[in-house]
Protein backbone atom coordinates (compact mmCIF):
# COMPACT_ATOMS: atom_id res chain seq x y z
CA UNK A 1 0.00 0.00 0.00
CA UNK A 2 2.96 2.24 0.88
CA UNK A 3 4.44 1.86 -2.41
CA UNK A 4 0.61 2.24 -4.23
CA UNK A 5 0.49 5.73 -2.25
CA UNK A 6 4.28 6.38 -3.46
CA UNK A 7 3.47 6.15 -6.82
CA UNK A 8 0.43 8.09 -7.17
CA UNK A 9 2.27 10.76 -5.18
CA UNK A 10 5.03 10.67 -8.00
CA UNK A 11 2.76 10.61 -10.63
CA UNK A 12 0.37 13.87 -9.32
CA UNK A 13 4.12 15.88 -8.63
CA UNK A 14 5.80 14.72 -11.94
CA UNK A 15 3.16 15.96 -13.98
CA UNK A 16 1.77 18.89 -12.05
CA UNK A 17 5.02 19.94 -12.86
CA UNK A 18 3.97 20.79 -16.29
CA UNK A 19 1.48 23.22 -15.12
CA UNK A 20 3.47 26.58 -15.45
CA UNK A 21 4.46 25.13 -18.85
CA UNK A 22 8.24 27.04 -18.44
CA UNK A 23 11.67 25.10 -17.23
CA UNK A 24 14.62 26.89 -16.78
CA UNK A 25 16.58 27.39 -20.55
CA UNK A 26 18.89 29.87 -19.31
CA UNK A 27 21.15 29.40 -16.57
CA UNK A 28 22.76 32.40 -14.79
CA UNK A 29 25.13 32.77 -12.16
CA UNK A 30 25.07 35.96 -10.37
CA UNK A 31 27.73 38.37 -8.91
CA UNK A 32 26.61 41.49 -6.68
CA UNK A 33 28.60 44.45 -5.47
CA UNK A 34 27.26 46.90 -3.69
CA UNK A 35 29.06 50.60 -3.79
CA UNK A 36 28.87 53.03 -0.68
CA UNK A 37 30.53 55.05 -1.27
CA UNK A 38 28.96 57.06 -3.42
CA UNK A 39 27.57 60.25 -2.09
CA UNK A 40 24.23 59.84 -1.37
CA UNK A 41 23.55 56.97 -3.78
CA UNK A 42 23.61 53.26 -3.46
CA UNK A 43 24.81 51.57 -6.48
CA UNK A 44 24.32 47.93 -6.87
CA UNK A 45 26.05 46.53 -9.80
CA UNK A 46 24.97 42.81 -11.14
CA UNK A 47 26.73 40.56 -13.43
CA UNK A 48 25.13 37.98 -14.80
CA UNK A 49 27.50 34.53 -16.11
CA UNK A 50 25.58 32.84 -18.60
CA UNK A 51 26.28 29.02 -19.35
CA UNK A 52 28.36 28.40 -22.27
CA UNK A 53 25.10 27.29 -24.24
CA UNK A 54 23.18 30.58 -23.53
CA UNK A 55 25.86 32.51 -24.29
CA UNK A 56 26.87 30.52 -27.68
CA UNK A 57 22.88 31.87 -28.51
CA UNK A 58 23.88 35.32 -27.40
CA UNK A 59 26.98 35.25 -29.64
CA UNK A 60 24.78 33.43 -32.39
CA UNK A 61 22.04 36.05 -32.30
CA UNK A 62 24.05 39.39 -31.69
CA UNK A 63 27.73 39.15 -33.12
CA UNK A 64 27.43 40.06 -36.69
CA UNK A 65 30.88 39.66 -37.56
CA UNK A 66 31.64 36.42 -35.54
CA UNK A 67 34.98 37.87 -33.29
CA UNK A 68 33.44 35.96 -30.26
CA UNK A 69 33.10 39.73 -28.87
CA UNK A 70 30.15 41.97 -29.19
CA UNK A 71 30.95 45.03 -30.44
CA UNK A 72 29.77 48.79 -29.56
CA UNK A 73 27.42 48.69 -32.50
CA UNK A 74 25.98 44.70 -31.45
CA UNK A 75 25.81 45.96 -28.20
CA UNK A 76 23.10 48.91 -29.08
CA UNK A 77 21.34 46.64 -31.10
CA UNK A 78 20.97 43.74 -27.85
CA UNK A 79 20.42 46.30 -25.61
CA UNK A 80 17.18 47.23 -28.12
CA UNK A 81 16.32 44.15 -27.89
CA UNK A 82 17.20 43.10 -24.13
CA UNK A 83 16.34 45.91 -21.59
CA UNK A 84 12.68 45.98 -22.74
CA UNK A 85 12.68 42.93 -21.81
CA UNK A 86 14.55 42.81 -18.42
CA UNK A 87 12.69 45.99 -17.29
CA UNK A 88 9.29 44.21 -17.67
CA UNK A 89 10.26 41.69 -15.46
CA UNK A 90 11.85 44.32 -13.22
CA UNK A 91 15.39 43.46 -13.95
CA UNK A 92 14.63 39.90 -12.19
CA UNK A 93 15.80 41.51 -8.41
CA UNK A 94 13.36 42.72 -5.48
CA UNK A 95 15.36 45.35 -3.50
CA UNK A 96 14.19 45.94 -0.38
CA UNK A 97 15.77 48.77 2.14
CA UNK A 98 14.61 48.68 5.70
CA UNK A 99 11.65 46.76 4.61
CA UNK A 100 10.38 49.38 1.76
CA UNK A 101 10.57 47.79 -1.44
CA UNK A 102 12.43 49.59 -4.12
CA UNK A 103 10.58 50.00 -7.33
CA UNK A 104 13.18 50.29 -10.41
CA UNK A 105 12.69 52.07 -13.63
CA UNK A 106 16.10 52.16 -15.00
CA UNK A 107 19.23 50.28 -14.99
CA UNK A 108 22.49 52.07 -15.89
CA UNK A 109 25.80 51.56 -17.32
CA UNK A 110 24.74 48.37 -19.11
CA UNK A 111 27.58 46.59 -20.90
CA UNK A 112 27.71 42.74 -22.61
CA UNK A 113 31.34 41.28 -22.16
CA UNK A 114 32.66 37.75 -22.68
CA UNK A 115 35.06 36.09 -20.63
CA UNK A 116 36.73 32.73 -22.26
CA UNK A 117 33.68 31.07 -23.66
CA UNK A 118 31.02 32.92 -20.88
CA UNK A 119 29.05 35.84 -21.97
CA UNK A 120 28.19 38.04 -18.83
CA UNK A 121 25.65 41.20 -19.05
CA UNK A 122 27.02 43.90 -16.16
CA UNK A 123 25.09 46.67 -15.10
CA UNK A 124 24.25 48.69 -11.97
CA UNK A 125 21.11 49.86 -10.03
CA UNK A 126 20.68 52.99 -8.41
CA UNK A 127 19.17 54.41 -5.88
CA UNK A 128 18.97 57.14 -3.44
CA UNK A 129 20.98 56.41 0.29
CA UNK A 130 21.52 58.30 2.90
CA UNK A 131 22.86 56.38 6.21
CA UNK A 132 21.28 58.55 8.38
CA UNK A 133 19.97 55.10 10.66
CA UNK A 134 22.06 53.33 13.42
CA UNK A 135 21.32 50.30 10.86
CA UNK A 136 20.55 50.14 7.82
CA UNK A 137 19.05 46.57 6.29
CA UNK A 138 19.35 46.14 2.52
CA UNK A 139 17.98 42.76 0.92
CA UNK A 140 18.33 41.68 -2.60
CA UNK A 141 16.53 38.61 -4.31
CA UNK A 142 17.62 38.06 -8.23
CA UNK A 143 15.10 35.52 -9.63
CA UNK A 144 12.46 34.46 -12.33
CA UNK A 145 9.46 34.25 -11.14
CA UNK A 146 8.11 32.43 -14.53
CA UNK A 147 11.31 29.95 -13.86
CA UNK A 148 12.34 30.48 -17.81
CA UNK A 149 15.65 31.84 -16.27
CA UNK A 150 17.69 30.12 -13.51
CA UNK A 151 19.44 32.54 -11.92
CA UNK A 152 22.25 31.15 -9.18
CA UNK A 153 23.64 33.36 -6.69
CA UNK A 154 27.54 33.43 -6.24
CA UNK A 155 27.25 33.56 -2.53
CA UNK A 156 30.72 31.84 -1.51
CA UNK A 157 33.08 34.42 -3.90
CA UNK A 158 30.32 36.40 -5.77
CA UNK A 159 29.79 39.49 -3.00
CA UNK A 160 31.41 42.39 -2.35
CA UNK A 161 30.83 45.37 -0.21
CA UNK A 162 33.00 48.44 -1.13
CA UNK A 163 32.97 50.79 1.45
CA UNK A 164 34.06 53.27 3.82
CA UNK A 165 36.23 52.99 6.82
CA UNK A 166 33.58 53.96 9.25
CA UNK A 167 31.08 51.04 8.10
CA UNK A 168 30.77 47.82 9.69
CA UNK A 169 28.67 45.07 7.94
CA UNK A 170 27.79 41.99 8.08
CA UNK A 171 25.84 39.63 5.13
CA UNK A 172 23.72 37.14 5.29
CA UNK A 173 22.25 34.56 2.44
CA UNK A 174 19.61 32.48 2.78
CA UNK A 175 16.59 31.38 1.15
CA UNK A 176 13.23 33.55 1.42
CA UNK A 177 10.39 31.13 1.69
CA UNK A 178 7.87 33.73 1.72
CA UNK A 179 8.89 34.65 -1.67
CA UNK A 180 8.40 30.69 -2.84
CA UNK A 181 7.35 29.90 -6.31
CA UNK A 182 6.22 27.57 -9.23
CA UNK A 183 4.08 26.26 -6.56
CA UNK A 184 6.08 26.82 -3.69
CA UNK A 185 8.86 24.53 -5.36
CA UNK A 186 11.78 26.88 -5.11
CA UNK A 187 12.63 30.20 -3.06
CA UNK A 188 15.17 32.87 -4.42
CA UNK A 189 18.10 32.82 -2.52
CA UNK A 190 18.43 36.31 -0.15
CA UNK A 191 21.14 38.69 0.32
CA UNK A 192 20.82 40.60 3.28
CA UNK A 193 23.55 43.35 4.01
CA UNK A 194 23.31 44.86 7.68
CA UNK A 195 25.12 48.39 7.55
CA UNK A 196 26.53 49.83 11.09
CA UNK A 197 27.94 53.06 11.15
CA UNK A 198 31.03 53.64 13.49
CA UNK A 199 30.06 57.00 15.94
CA UNK B 1 8.05 -11.00 -17.19
CA UNK B 2 6.04 -8.53 -17.61
CA UNK B 3 5.65 -7.93 -13.61
CA UNK B 4 9.60 -8.41 -13.43
CA UNK B 5 9.87 -5.16 -15.80
CA UNK B 6 6.54 -3.37 -14.07
CA UNK B 7 8.59 -3.80 -10.77
CA UNK B 8 12.11 -2.73 -12.07
CA UNK B 9 10.07 0.22 -13.38
CA UNK B 10 8.70 0.87 -10.12
CA UNK B 11 11.83 0.86 -8.30
CA UNK B 12 13.57 3.39 -10.86
CA UNK B 13 11.01 5.87 -10.48
CA UNK B 14 10.13 5.48 -6.69
CA UNK B 15 13.81 6.19 -6.18
CA UNK B 16 13.78 9.19 -7.68
CA UNK B 17 10.75 10.20 -5.39
CA UNK B 18 12.91 10.27 -2.54
CA UNK B 19 14.40 13.57 -4.06
CA UNK B 20 11.05 15.68 -3.23
CA UNK B 21 11.29 15.10 0.20
CA UNK B 22 11.91 18.45 1.22
CA UNK B 23 12.51 19.43 5.11
CA UNK B 24 11.86 22.68 5.84
CA UNK B 25 13.52 23.18 9.09
CA UNK B 26 16.71 21.94 8.34
CA UNK B 27 19.33 24.22 7.78
CA UNK B 28 23.14 24.33 7.81
CA UNK B 29 25.86 26.73 7.54
CA UNK B 30 27.89 26.23 4.83
CA UNK B 31 30.18 28.82 5.36
CA UNK B 32 30.57 31.56 7.88
CA UNK B 33 33.69 33.81 7.94
CA UNK B 34 33.96 36.25 10.41
CA UNK B 35 36.02 39.38 10.06
CA UNK B 36 37.11 42.16 11.76
CA UNK B 37 34.27 44.07 10.16
CA UNK B 38 32.61 41.88 7.97
CA UNK B 39 30.75 38.43 8.55
CA UNK B 40 29.27 36.14 5.60
CA UNK B 41 27.51 34.08 6.82
CA UNK B 42 25.42 30.88 3.99
CA UNK B 43 22.24 29.28 5.52
CA UNK B 44 20.58 26.66 2.71
CA UNK B 45 17.97 24.51 3.86
CA UNK B 46 17.91 20.97 2.10
CA UNK B 47 17.13 21.65 -1.55
CA UNK B 48 14.07 20.26 -3.34
CA UNK B 49 13.48 18.08 -5.83
CA UNK B 50 12.93 20.76 -8.52
CA UNK B 51 16.32 22.82 -7.21
CA UNK B 52 18.42 19.42 -7.66
CA UNK B 53 16.91 18.60 -11.02
CA UNK B 54 17.93 22.45 -12.10
CA UNK B 55 20.89 22.04 -11.03
CA UNK B 56 21.34 18.58 -12.77
CA UNK B 57 20.16 19.96 -15.93
CA UNK B 58 23.07 22.82 -15.50
CA UNK B 59 25.74 20.40 -14.79
CA UNK B 60 24.92 18.16 -18.06
CA UNK B 61 24.44 21.17 -20.26
CA UNK B 62 28.01 22.04 -19.18
CA UNK B 63 29.26 18.36 -19.98
CA UNK B 64 26.98 18.54 -23.11
CA UNK B 65 29.45 21.51 -24.76
CA UNK B 66 32.31 20.47 -22.86
CA UNK B 67 32.44 16.80 -24.89
CA UNK B 68 31.25 18.52 -28.11
CA UNK B 69 34.22 20.77 -27.80
CA UNK B 70 36.64 18.05 -27.35
CA UNK B 71 34.96 15.93 -30.45
CA UNK B 72 35.38 18.80 -32.45
CA UNK B 73 38.96 19.10 -31.28
CA UNK B 74 39.75 15.34 -31.37
CA UNK B 75 37.04 13.71 -33.28
CA UNK B 76 37.13 10.39 -31.15
CA UNK B 77 34.41 7.83 -31.25
CA UNK B 78 34.50 7.29 -27.26
CA UNK B 79 34.04 11.21 -27.13
CA UNK B 80 31.00 10.91 -29.29
CA UNK B 81 29.27 7.83 -27.30
CA UNK B 82 29.83 9.73 -24.04
CA UNK B 83 28.36 13.19 -25.55
CA UNK B 84 25.68 10.72 -26.63
CA UNK B 85 25.53 9.37 -23.04
CA UNK B 86 25.30 12.71 -21.81
CA UNK B 87 22.48 14.04 -24.15
CA UNK B 88 20.52 10.55 -23.47
CA UNK B 89 20.61 11.50 -19.42
CA UNK B 90 19.91 15.30 -20.33
CA UNK B 91 16.98 13.92 -22.03
CA UNK B 92 15.73 12.27 -19.28
CA UNK B 93 16.72 14.91 -16.40
CA UNK B 94 15.34 18.07 -18.82
CA UNK B 95 11.94 15.99 -19.08
CA UNK B 96 11.48 14.55 -15.26
CA UNK B 97 11.93 18.61 -14.64
CA UNK B 98 8.42 20.65 -15.70
CA UNK B 99 6.76 21.30 -19.00
CA UNK B 100 6.79 18.59 -21.82
CA UNK B 101 3.07 17.78 -21.53
CA UNK B 102 3.28 15.21 -19.24
CA UNK B 103 -0.13 15.89 -17.42
CA UNK B 104 -1.80 16.05 -20.81
CA UNK B 105 -0.18 12.51 -21.18
CA UNK B 106 -0.80 11.08 -17.92
CA UNK B 107 -4.70 12.34 -18.43
CA UNK B 108 -4.98 10.16 -21.37
CA UNK B 109 -3.70 6.94 -20.14
CA UNK B 110 -5.90 7.59 -17.34
CA UNK B 111 -8.84 8.37 -19.20
CA UNK B 112 -8.35 5.98 -21.42
CA UNK B 113 -8.25 2.22 -22.20
CA UNK B 114 -4.70 1.92 -23.44
CA UNK B 115 -2.27 -1.09 -23.44
CA UNK B 116 1.56 -0.73 -22.69
CA UNK B 117 2.66 -0.74 -26.36
CA UNK B 118 0.69 1.95 -27.40
CA UNK B 119 2.15 3.72 -24.50
CA UNK B 120 5.64 3.37 -25.41
CA UNK B 121 4.65 4.21 -29.11
CA UNK B 122 2.89 7.22 -28.36
CA UNK B 123 6.03 8.55 -26.04
CA UNK B 124 8.37 7.94 -28.77
CA UNK B 125 5.99 9.89 -31.29
CA UNK B 126 6.23 12.46 -28.66
CA UNK B 127 10.09 12.85 -27.58
CA UNK B 128 10.95 12.72 -31.57
CA UNK B 129 8.46 15.02 -32.23
CA UNK B 130 9.08 17.13 -29.54
CA UNK B 131 12.55 17.49 -30.65
CA UNK B 132 12.82 17.01 -34.32
CA UNK B 133 10.35 20.27 -34.09
CA UNK B 134 12.90 22.07 -32.56
CA UNK B 135 15.46 21.00 -34.99
CA UNK B 136 12.83 22.21 -37.78
CA UNK B 137 12.53 25.65 -36.42
CA UNK B 138 16.40 26.03 -35.86
CA UNK B 139 17.04 24.79 -39.57
CA UNK B 140 13.67 27.29 -40.69
CA UNK B 141 15.27 30.59 -38.79
CA UNK B 142 18.66 29.89 -39.82
CA UNK B 143 17.23 29.94 -43.59
CA UNK B 144 15.32 32.77 -43.11
CA UNK B 145 18.39 34.86 -41.34
CA UNK B 146 16.25 35.40 -38.50
CA UNK B 147 17.02 35.85 -34.90
CA UNK B 148 16.94 32.25 -33.09
CA UNK B 149 16.77 33.70 -29.05
CA UNK B 150 13.84 35.99 -30.10
CA UNK B 151 11.63 34.48 -32.99
CA UNK B 152 12.14 30.23 -31.42
CA UNK B 153 10.26 31.67 -27.80
CA UNK B 154 7.94 33.33 -30.25
CA UNK B 155 7.17 30.00 -32.23
CA UNK B 156 6.94 27.95 -29.47
CA UNK B 157 4.67 30.29 -27.44
CA UNK B 158 2.15 29.74 -31.16
CA UNK B 159 2.54 26.42 -31.17
CA UNK B 160 1.39 25.76 -27.72
CA UNK B 161 -1.26 27.85 -28.32
CA UNK B 162 -2.66 26.37 -31.43
CA UNK B 163 -1.80 22.85 -29.34
CA UNK B 164 -4.21 23.92 -26.20
CA UNK B 165 -6.75 24.60 -28.41
CA UNK B 166 -7.15 21.57 -30.56
CA UNK B 167 -6.15 19.26 -26.66
CA UNK B 168 -9.58 21.55 -25.72
CA UNK B 169 -11.23 20.49 -28.79
CA UNK B 170 -10.27 16.77 -28.55
CA UNK B 171 -11.37 16.54 -24.40
CA UNK B 172 -14.73 17.49 -25.40
CA UNK B 173 -14.71 15.26 -28.86
CA UNK B 174 -13.67 12.17 -26.50
CA UNK B 175 -16.16 13.70 -23.59
CA UNK B 176 -19.07 13.74 -25.62
CA UNK B 177 -18.42 10.23 -27.34
CA UNK B 178 -18.46 9.49 -23.57
CA UNK B 179 -21.57 10.48 -22.64
CA UNK B 180 -23.81 9.95 -25.33
CA UNK B 181 -22.16 6.76 -27.14
CA UNK B 182 -25.33 4.21 -26.84
CA UNK B 183 -22.93 0.80 -27.28
CA UNK B 184 -19.67 0.32 -25.02
CA UNK B 185 -17.91 -0.61 -28.32
CA UNK B 186 -18.68 2.68 -29.57
CA UNK B 187 -17.38 4.34 -26.27
CA UNK B 188 -14.29 2.74 -26.02
CA UNK B 189 -12.38 2.54 -29.43
CA UNK B 190 -9.95 4.42 -30.40
CA UNK B 191 -9.01 5.35 -27.43
CA UNK B 192 -5.67 4.58 -28.10
CA UNK B 193 -5.26 6.93 -31.12
CA UNK B 194 -6.25 9.32 -28.62
CA UNK B 195 -3.44 8.81 -26.70
CA UNK B 196 -1.62 9.46 -30.09
CA UNK B 197 -3.36 12.63 -31.34
CA UNK B 198 -2.32 14.10 -27.80
CA UNK B 199 0.84 12.94 -28.34
CA UNK B 200 1.24 14.55 -31.56
CA UNK B 201 -0.48 17.71 -30.18
CA UNK B 202 1.73 18.30 -27.66
CA UNK B 203 4.70 17.18 -29.64
CA UNK B 204 4.28 19.17 -32.33
CA UNK B 205 5.31 22.48 -29.57
CA UNK B 206 8.90 22.36 -29.90
CA UNK B 207 11.70 21.63 -27.17
CA UNK B 208 13.54 24.61 -26.18
CA UNK B 209 16.06 22.52 -24.81
CA UNK B 210 16.97 20.56 -28.69
CA UNK B 211 17.16 23.55 -30.25
CA UNK B 212 19.71 24.81 -27.70
CA UNK B 213 21.66 21.96 -28.17
CA UNK B 214 21.08 22.15 -32.01
CA UNK B 215 22.51 25.69 -32.15
CA UNK B 216 25.33 24.98 -30.02
CA UNK B 217 26.47 21.88 -32.41
CA UNK B 218 25.71 23.95 -35.30
CA UNK B 219 27.73 26.52 -34.11
CA UNK B 220 30.60 24.35 -33.71
CA UNK B 221 30.08 23.39 -37.09
CA UNK B 222 29.72 20.14 -35.88
CA UNK B 223 26.18 19.44 -37.42
CA UNK B 224 25.92 16.06 -37.75
CA UNK B 225 26.58 14.96 -34.57
CA UNK B 226 24.28 17.47 -32.97
CA UNK B 227 21.32 15.62 -35.05
CA UNK B 228 22.55 12.37 -32.91
CA UNK B 229 22.76 14.36 -29.78
CA UNK B 230 19.09 15.62 -29.95
CA UNK B 231 18.01 11.89 -30.91
CA UNK B 232 19.51 10.86 -28.01
CA UNK B 233 18.11 13.68 -26.02
CA UNK B 234 14.54 12.45 -27.06
CA UNK B 235 15.17 8.88 -26.64
CA UNK B 236 16.06 10.15 -22.68
CA UNK B 237 12.63 11.89 -22.92
CA UNK B 238 11.00 9.18 -24.20
CA UNK B 239 12.61 6.99 -21.52
CA UNK B 240 10.86 9.43 -18.37
CA UNK B 241 7.73 9.31 -20.57
CA UNK B 242 7.27 5.74 -20.77
CA UNK B 243 8.14 5.25 -17.19
CA UNK B 244 5.72 7.68 -15.29
CA UNK B 245 2.79 6.93 -18.55
CA UNK B 246 3.57 3.05 -17.41
CA UNK B 247 3.21 3.48 -13.80
CA UNK B 248 0.18 5.48 -14.26
CA UNK B 249 -1.61 2.61 -16.34
CA UNK B 250 0.27 0.26 -13.46
CA UNK B 251 -1.30 2.11 -10.56
CA UNK B 252 -5.30 2.62 -12.00
CA UNK B 253 -4.79 -1.32 -12.98
CA UNK B 254 -4.21 -1.33 -9.54
CA UNK B 255 -7.06 0.64 -8.47
CA UNK B 256 -9.65 -0.52 -10.86
CA UNK B 257 -9.16 -4.15 -9.59
CA UNK B 258 -9.13 -3.18 -5.87
CA UNK B 259 -12.27 -1.00 -6.44
CA UNK B 260 -14.12 -2.64 -8.77
CA UNK B 261 -15.68 -6.11 -9.16
CA UNK B 262 -16.67 -7.52 -12.52
CA UNK B 263 -19.65 -5.68 -12.93
CA UNK B 264 -19.10 -2.51 -12.09
CA UNK B 265 -15.27 -2.15 -14.31
CA UNK B 266 -17.17 -0.64 -16.97
CA UNK B 267 -19.02 1.41 -15.15
CA UNK B 268 -15.63 3.07 -13.31
CA UNK B 269 -13.87 2.73 -16.60
CA UNK B 270 -16.71 5.47 -17.94
CA UNK B 271 -16.05 7.33 -15.33
CA UNK B 272 -12.18 6.90 -15.83
CA UNK B 273 -13.09 8.53 -19.86
CA UNK B 274 -14.96 11.40 -18.22
CA UNK B 275 -12.60 12.38 -15.71
CA UNK B 276 -9.86 11.77 -18.36
CA UNK B 277 -11.09 13.92 -21.26
CA UNK B 278 -12.72 16.68 -18.17
CA UNK B 279 -8.39 17.22 -17.10
CA UNK B 280 -7.58 17.58 -20.92
CA UNK B 281 -10.34 20.20 -21.12
CA UNK B 282 -9.70 21.83 -17.57
CA UNK B 283 -5.97 22.43 -18.04
CA UNK B 284 -5.82 22.98 -21.19
CA UNK B 285 -8.27 25.86 -20.92
CA UNK B 286 -5.53 26.81 -17.87
CA UNK B 287 -3.07 26.42 -19.87
CA UNK B 288 -4.45 28.55 -22.69
CA UNK B 289 -5.13 31.20 -20.57
CA UNK B 290 -1.90 31.30 -18.15
CA UNK B 291 -0.28 31.24 -21.69
CA UNK B 292 -2.44 33.97 -23.40
CA UNK B 293 -2.63 36.55 -19.97
CA UNK B 294 1.39 36.75 -19.25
Amino acid sequence: MKIFKKSILLILLLSINGILLAHPHLFAGVDIDYDLTKQDTLVIRQRWMFDDLTSMIILEDFDSNCDEVICPSELEELKSCVIPGLKEKRFYTDLVINDKLIIMDEIYNFTVGTDDIYVYYKFDIKVPFNFTESQEVIKVNVYDREFYTKFFVNADSGLKVIKTDDINYSLEVYENKEKSYYLGQLSPLEVKLTLNKDN
Amino acid sequence: MKRLFLLALLFFIISLSGQFSREFNTRRDLETQVGEEKQVTQQVSEKSFLEKNTEQQRDLRQNISKTLREFKSNRSKKVLFIALGIAFLYGIVHSIGPGHGKVFLVSQVLGSEVKYGAIIASSLVFAFLHSLSGLTLVAILKVMSMSLFRESAKFSIIAQNISFVILIGLGFFILLKAIFSKTEEQKHTHQGRNLFVTAIMIGFVPCPGSIIIAVYAMKMGVYSTGLLMVLAMALGMAFTLIALNSLTLFVKSMATLTLANQGNIKRISRVMTIIGSSLLILLGSLFLFTSLTS
